[in-house]
């Protein structure tokens, strides 16, 4: 957050966020608030059967069991709520992870060397192409219904975005600023580390963001199969039983943490990158 | 001047950073495709000298220069600096762009020190020489804002510093000033003067304004034609008032209309060639 005297020394930004800073957020509250008196007030008017649209306070009463043991049943099938979405949340940080690890010299590869481009192009642009899901049923023949086929899942679906950013990112470097460099005589190894890949940092962090949201998006996907422990496979558990309480509480839960992650990652993006869009 | 008289020994000295352009020529491409834009260049350049190229955009300035950078082979001559060909860039050569071409994940400071390190400065002494470097811009009370904090006058200045990284012999500018607004630009050419009077490095400044290469320059060439050549060479030996200005000078109209002349029939020269 930024205190008044952060402000203060920095009178520009200051007339500008003075009104969004308060006003945007408000009017987003606000929205979520409408939102839930309407849900609220169908749901009392019982205008489609709870079935289809449940009372909030029967999905409250779900996140209350879920998140607790009750009558000497633990949370829901056995976890605790938190249990699933750690589950959930570890298998995407785990793809992720190696989507960056890969993804990040594959795409400096990609974008330094013509002839690398020339032999993986084709093979990327067709990962990224492919909805993930549509090649998970040969990861699943491949690697069984455990966590290994969802991990390698989530982790095809983060590699093309990091590499074909990280590609771009690399391909254009201002050509001055890489004469700068060589003009102090940096190595081709310096010249890399530190210009090309501080360059790029930007577009490798947008293309970590566009990462984050087709993993997200694909594991909850994913864990229809096989999913349990995991917030995906609780909601497909509970849609089987027809608990479509426990289903909306699923998609809350989804939904709130999705925005904490996009919030978490712009914070991140401005600690790593703060001369974005400056420089 | 290439050599001076020392006054306590009357013995002459050379100063150092002296090039040569034999010959030189350039070609961008091959083939079908090839574009000769430069040549032929003939040029003595002594050590110390504050030489201004003036020229229409597009003459071949900043191949000159790229070429004396090292950044590419030239296509036919050679070039030397004191008696060593050129080939690659060398701590010998400091480059400053028109944009100014600094790191934004690296503070003013630790832009300099990059470059010394780059240099293969003794890492100990690389804080304390980046901190005289830019003192000596007038960037000492700046050295721990961001760069993209900075005005576009300061981070010219902190170009300059990191150009002057290892000390090199010769500073090549291409249109440092072309991008500030007109009382920096003034602000910035006595600064840069008055660090040519300090060192009295070799300068090669790149400019398309005829007064600020009378404003700076010890000579000025005026680079035009297909490819380009020196259609001009003047030496300028102007009186600096009080405030460093050259204006005042009774020679400053005549040379001014001369490098002017010389653009102007390049230009008529040009418009009236069939375009390519
Ligand atoms: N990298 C390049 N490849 C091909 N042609 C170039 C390249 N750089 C410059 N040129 C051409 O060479 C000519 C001279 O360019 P330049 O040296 O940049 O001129 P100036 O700096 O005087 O404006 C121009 O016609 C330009 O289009
Ligand atoms: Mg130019």
């Amino acid at each position: 957050m930024a205190t008044t005297t952060d402000l203060s020394q920095n009178p520009a930004p200051k007339r500008k966020r003075s009104r969004g800073s308060w006003l945007y957020p408000l009017i987003s509250v606000a929205a979520v608030l409408a939102f839930l008196i309407v849900w609220y007030l169908v749901a009392l008017a019982e205008v489609w059967k709870p079935l289809f649209v449940p009372r909030p306070s029967d999905v409250w009463e779900q996140f209350i069991r879920a998140s607790t043991t009750h009558d000497g049943n633990v949370g829901y099938s056995g976890e605790y709520l938190w249990q699933h979405l750690w589950s959930s949340m570890s298998r995407l940080f785990e793809g992720l992870a190696l989507g960056v690890l890969i993804g990040v010299p594959l795409g400096i590869a990609l974008g330094a060397s013509k002839t690398i481009a020339a032999i993986l192009h084709p093979g990327v642009t067709v990962i990224r192409s492919l909805p993930p899901l549509a090649y998970f049923s040969l990861l699943i023949i491949w690697f069984g219904i455990g966590d290994s086929a969802k991990v390698v899942l989530l982790f095809l679906a983060a590699v093309a975005p990091i590499a074909i950013a990280t590609a771009d990112a690399v391909g254009n470097v201002p050509i001055d600023r890489l004469l700068a460099v060589r003009s102090l005589g940096a190595s081709r190894l310096q010249t890399i580390t530190q210009v090309v890949l501080p360059s790029a940092l930007p577009e490798m962090m947008t293309g970590l963001r566009v990462a984050l949201g087709v993993t997200f998006t694909t594991i909850v996907a994913a864990e229809t199969v096989n999913g349990l422990p995991g917030i995906g496979g609780m909601v497909r558990d509970a849609q089987r039983f027809n608990k479509t309480d426990v289903v909306v509480l699923g998609i809350i839960v989804i939904g709130i943490v999705a925005v904490l992650l996009d919030i978490a990652i712009r914070a991140l993006d401005r600690r790593v990158v703060p001369w974005r869009g400056r420089a | 001047m290439a050599t001076t008289t020392d006054d306590n020994s009357g013995v002459v000295a050379t100063r150092p950073g002296a090039l040569r352009f034999a010959d030189v020529h350039h070609v961008y491409g091959q083939g079908a495709s090839a574009n000769p834009v430069l040549g032929p260049i003939d040029l003595d350049v002594p050590g110390g000298e504050f030489l201004c190229i003036v020229g229409a955009s597009g003459c071949g300035k900043s191949t000159l220069l790229r070429l004396v950078a090292g950044f590419m082979p030239v296509s036919i001559g050679r070039i030397t600096i004191d008696d060593r060909e050129i080939s690659a860039p060398g701590p010998d050569r400091g480059m400053v762009f028109q944009q100014p071409t600094l790191f934004p994940w690296r503070s003013v400071r630790g832009n300099v020190e990059l470059a010394l390190k780059l240099r293969g400065y003794p890492r100990g002494e690389r804080r304390a020489e980046a901190e005289r470097l830019l003192r000596q811009v007038g960037l000492g009370d700046a050295m721990h804002r961001r760069t993209y904090e900075l005005s576009g006058g300061m981070q010219q200045r902190c170009a300059t510093a990191r150009a002057l990284a290892g000390d090199p012999e010769v500073l090549l500018m291409d249109e440092p000033f072309g991008a500030l607004d007109a009382i920096t630009r003034e602000h910035m050419q006595q600064e840069l003067h008055a660090l040519w009077r300090e060192t009295h490095k070799t300068i090669v400044f790149v400019t398309h304004s005829v007064d600020e290469a009378l404003i700076l320059g010890t000579r000025a060439i005026v680079l035009g034609g297909r490819p380009g050549h020196v259609l001009l060479d003047l030496p300028l030996n102007l009186q600096r008032d009080a405030e460093g200005d050259t204006h005042h000078d009774a020679g400053y109209a005549d040379l001014r209309s001369q490098i002017s002349h010389a653009m102007d029939d390049d230009y008529q020269r040009s418009q009236s060639e069939v375009p390519r």
